[in-house]
């Protein structure tokens, strides 16, 4: 039973611990959209042409802002 | 995605899925297919789509797009008065955009793609589900103006939006509640854990040093409970205190924060009882309510198209040295001269100067024929210029203007609705008092005659009497029966319409918009003589000019090649005309009035769609099918409404002959017509105080008035923003059945809340002399409460169950289907 005074205490810390990470999560917007994320997983890599297009304009982006 | 397989079917338009015009050439190649389309609208959206290499677009998306506009509004380059930007880097601005016509995560890939093409753009992310993006752009690379252009050119519309304004308060309230759920949560798991092992523990099984771990432990726990995620209800029990108005909060909050101090103290003193874990049930619980109840207003604030004003932001001024200004519309003066192109919106209340043009002010008016305006006729503000260049100066600006006045009814009869929510405050106020009253001499009583439990017996009292279970019985009932008809595309704004609902003796429809959507076309011909279409088409236009008849309307959109002149009119109220053109005799019109005309027998092809018939004195030349525009459903529901036993009523701005052949096709026998927006609040009025109570079913901004006067207010969807928001309920689909789901669920509503109500009280005045004379444990008392709310909640729970009933064609007889 003893052990106890150490679990007890090392729970209460995980779910501060938990606690502030929720906390984090719910104002950095983890939780703003609940359903695009879902989708958009889906349709990332479907298209390569469309993709390669971005992919030239964003290093063309790059090169061109430094 | 069943879309692709509908795609096969060569009738609908390949971009939007509405039906393609016969005989029309619009489309694109996709595919090595030709695709329809059913407006030039849609031919150059698409075109774009797939100019721009997006068009696996179209293999992704699940549901199709909105209808563009129209071609002009497609090409024309957008005039939109920018907000400032909200954010500025040196290099980097932010904006954000509310982006309207998003339906389905496709789109989300789609505007993504095409506006991170464009140069300058860093990033640019679009929100599902609140269809609103954030941008990130270069400074002086791209302007917002070319992105919002971009974004028009895949068939969207999007407005920039000031991120101070309501909706980012709401997204705060939002993030506020999930933190305090989770804190509530998660603290409290770990506290009911710790009281499991109590409670299953015999007596003096645990050795004293050890439960005064677990109590401290548990007080820990429960101090960010009551501290952080219970504050809401402490803060509210202080104003209400404040006002000496105590609501429901008061006892919440006193059960809360007596429950804790009480278990702090015996903790600290090291005997009697501890009740954390009821404490952290209690205000997950509630806050679990709330924000059920929070989510639905918010899905109902922040719905598409919400941004749709009657107003534009700018207008187009003419200088005194002739040349035009784009200015905003807020800012023009008394006498100034304005120029309103076709198609753009009047920015102000006007008197036209120089042109001649149709104007539409069906929202303002609900009239929905074009009235023709020339030199010296009145424009009011925020109706629709249709057909040619107006110039005007400003007649009415500010607080007169007709938008405003609309606006101030709208206040008044806000201002006069909510009577017997008061009486419901009062009632609340009352029991609480009570609640205190009664455990304030329960404390003194016992602590007087020397009872040592004197504490305990009044925390129970309190706990027992908590009005937990009563005060969940209605929201819960609410938000469970809210958020099943949120899955069926309705929205419920406040949660008593639907008890309201239960009780109505009358459901008023408006008619433009309402039960009608836009206008009514001539679909198809059939041709039986050897004469060419074309003539045939013209004969019948110029018949039917003369027509007020709402068929009439139908044929007046058409365009005549030939204008013929006809004589010697005759109208045979409301089934017909007969008139000489080109010397000879022509009778157009029902069924019935051609067998009676040529005295012969017609087979009726269809007898689904309605149909005019073209004859000449001899023999049947052409059937024209009429497609009608009324709204999916609405016979449906009149009659089931009828079938009910409610009494059903057409109210509408419109003339006598459409009003009432609208009546007659959807089974409305009380109809008035030519009806201002203050003779409709009149006759509400007239209603209300015959002590009927009233529902309104309308749309339009000339609505808006109404729907805050009646009982209960729904508005239907493609209604103004106005009329949302002073609306109840929001039927978000096209479908008038869902009316009767709305209907049949507010019944069971009704009758959960006194399940709920009843179960409660008897719960709370059952137990309430046992816990005055001692008989009741805290713990049993803060159990018999969570039980008692658990019942209620699971009670309410049934309502998600109530499934939606679907046509029922047999159970009402001799309804056409439309």
């Amino acid at each position: 039973m003893g052990s106890l005074y150490f679990l007890i205490p090392v729970s209460v810390v995980l779910v501060g611990l938990i606690v502030a990470i929720f906390l984090w999560a719910v104002r950095s917007g983890q939780f703003d959209d609940l359903e695009g994320p879902a989708h958009s997983i889906l349709f990332e890599e479907e298209d390569k042409a469309a993709d390669k297009v971005l992919e030239d304009k964003d290093k063309d982006k790059d090169s061109k802002i430094q | 995605m069943t879309i692709n397989d509908k795609l096969k079917n060569n009738a609908v338009c390949f971009h939007c899925g509405l039906d393609v015009p016969k005989g029309k050439e619009w489309g694109i190649e996709f595919e090595g297919q030709w695709r329809p389309m059913c407006c030039p609208g849609c031919e150059a959206v698409a075109q774009a789509i797939i100019d721009s290499g997006l068009s696996s677009f179209y293999l992704k998306r699940t549901a199709y797009s909105v209808t563009a506009n129209s071609l002009e509004d497609v090409l024309e380059p957008c005039v939109t008065e920018l907000s400032e930007a909200e954010f500025e880097d040196d290099e980097l601005l932010e904006t954000s955009l509310i982006i309207e016509g998003i339906t389905c995560s496709a789109c989300i890939w789609l505007l993504e793609r095409q506006v991170k093409q464009l140069e300058g753009v860093v990033s640019f992310n679009v929100n599902y589900a609140t269809r609103r993006a954030r941008l990130k752009s270069v400074k002086q690379r791209v302007s917002v103006s070319d992105v919002l252009e971009a974004i028009r050119a895949v068939g969207y519309h999007a407005v920039p939006f000031d991120t101070s304004k309501q909706f980012s308060n709401l997204q705060k309230e939002r993030k506020d509640f999930l933190g305090r759920i989770g804190v509530a949560l998660f603290c409290g798991m770990q506290v009911m854990m710790i009281s499991l092992g109590l409670y299953i523990a015999g007596p003096n099984e645990i050795e004293t040093e050890m439960l005064q771990f677990f109590k401290w432990v548990s007080a820990l726990l429960t101090l960010p409970v009551v501290l952080f995620s219970g504050l809401p209800f402490l803060q509210a029990a202080y104003r209400d205190i404040k006002n000496k108005m105590p609501g429901m909060d008061v006892p919440v909050a006193l059960g809360i924060g007596l429950g804790f101090l009480a278990s702090l103290i015996n903790t600290y003193v090291g005997r009697g009882d501890t009740y954390y874990e009821s404490v952290c049930m209690f205000v997950l619980f509630l806050m679990l309510a709330r924000y059920v109840e929070f989510l639905t207003r918010w899905y109902a604030i922040s719905s598409s198209e919400r941004m749709m004003q009657a107003v534009p932001m700018v207008a187009k001024r003419v200088a005194d040295d002739g040349r035009l200004e784009t200015v905003s519309a807020k800012s023009l003066q008394l006498g100034d001269e304005v120029q309103i192109n076709p198609g753009e919106v009047i920015p102000a209340d006007a008197i036209v100067l120089k042109g001649c043009s149709d104007v539409d002010e069906s929202i303002l008016t609900g009239e929905n024929e074009p009235i023709n305006k020339a030199s010296g006729d009145g424009l009011l503000g925020g109706s629709h210029n249709l057909s040619n260049t107006l110039t005007a100066t400003v007649s009415c600006v500010g607080e007169n203007s007709t938008l405003s006045t609309i606006g101030r009814l709208i206040d008044q009869a806000q201002a006069e609705k909510p009577a017997w929510v008061e009486a419901a405050d009062r009632f609340a106020s009352l029991f609480v008092s009570m609640v205190i009253l009664v455990t304030a001499s329960t404390a003194i009583y016992g602590y007087w005659q020397g009872d040592v439990e004197w504490f305990s017996t009044a925390l129970s009292v309190l706990v027992v009497t908590c009005p937990c279970a009563l005060s969940l019985a209605t929201p819960t009932a609410y938000t469970a029966a809210m958020s099943a008809l949120f899955g069926q595309g309705i929205i419920i704004t406040k949660g008593t319409a639907m008890e309201t609902l239960a009780t109505v003796d009358r459901v008023i429809f408006d008619k433009t918009g309402t039960l009608t959507q836009g206008a009514m076309t001539v679909s198809n011909v059939t041709l039986f003589g050897s004469q060419e279409r074309q003539n045939i088409m013209d004969i019948a236009i110029c018949l039917e000019s003369f027509s007020d008849h709402p068929i009439a309307r139908a044929f007046k959109r058409e365009k005549a090649k030939v204008n013929y002149q006809a004589m010697n009119v005759e109208q045979a109220s409301g089934r017909g005309l007969q008139g000489v053109v080109e010397g000879d005799v022509y009778y157009l019109g029902s069924e019935d009035f051609i067998n009676q005309a040529l005295g012969i027998k017609l087979d009726r092809i269809d007898a689904n769609v309605t149909q005019v018939y073209l004859a000449n004195d001899k023999q049947v030349l052409a059937s024209f099918e009429i497609h009608d525009d009324i709204r999916k459903g609405a016979q449906l529901s009149v009659a089931w409404l009828k079938e009910q036993g409610k009494k059903v009523s057409l109210l509408s701005g419109d003339k006598s002959v459409p009003v009432k052949w609208l009546a007659k096709q959807v089974g409305i026998d009380d109809v008035t017509f030519n009806a201002t927006p203050s003779d409709k609040l009149n006759e509400i009025d007239r209603l209300q105080s015959a002590g009927e109570r009233v529902v309104m079913v309308g749309d339009g901004v000339n609505d808006a008035p109404i729907l805050a006067k009646a009982d209960v207010s729904i508005s239907v969807s493609g209604a103004s923003q106005l009329a949302r928001a002073s609306s109840d309920v929001l039927l978000m689909n096209n479908d008038m059945q869902s009316l009767r789901y709305v209907f049949r669920l507010s019944s069971k509503v009704s009758a959960i809340i006194k399940q709920n109500m009843g179960w409660a009280l008897v719960y709370n005045i059952g137990a309430l002399p046992l816990a005055m004379a001692g008989y009741v444990e805290p713990w049993q008392a803060a159990l018999g409460m969570s039980v008692s709310s658990l019942v209620v909640v699971l009670n309410s729970f049934r309502l998600r169950f109530v499934t939606p009933l679907r046509h029922n064609l047999e159970k009402v007889v001799g309804v056409r289907v439309g």
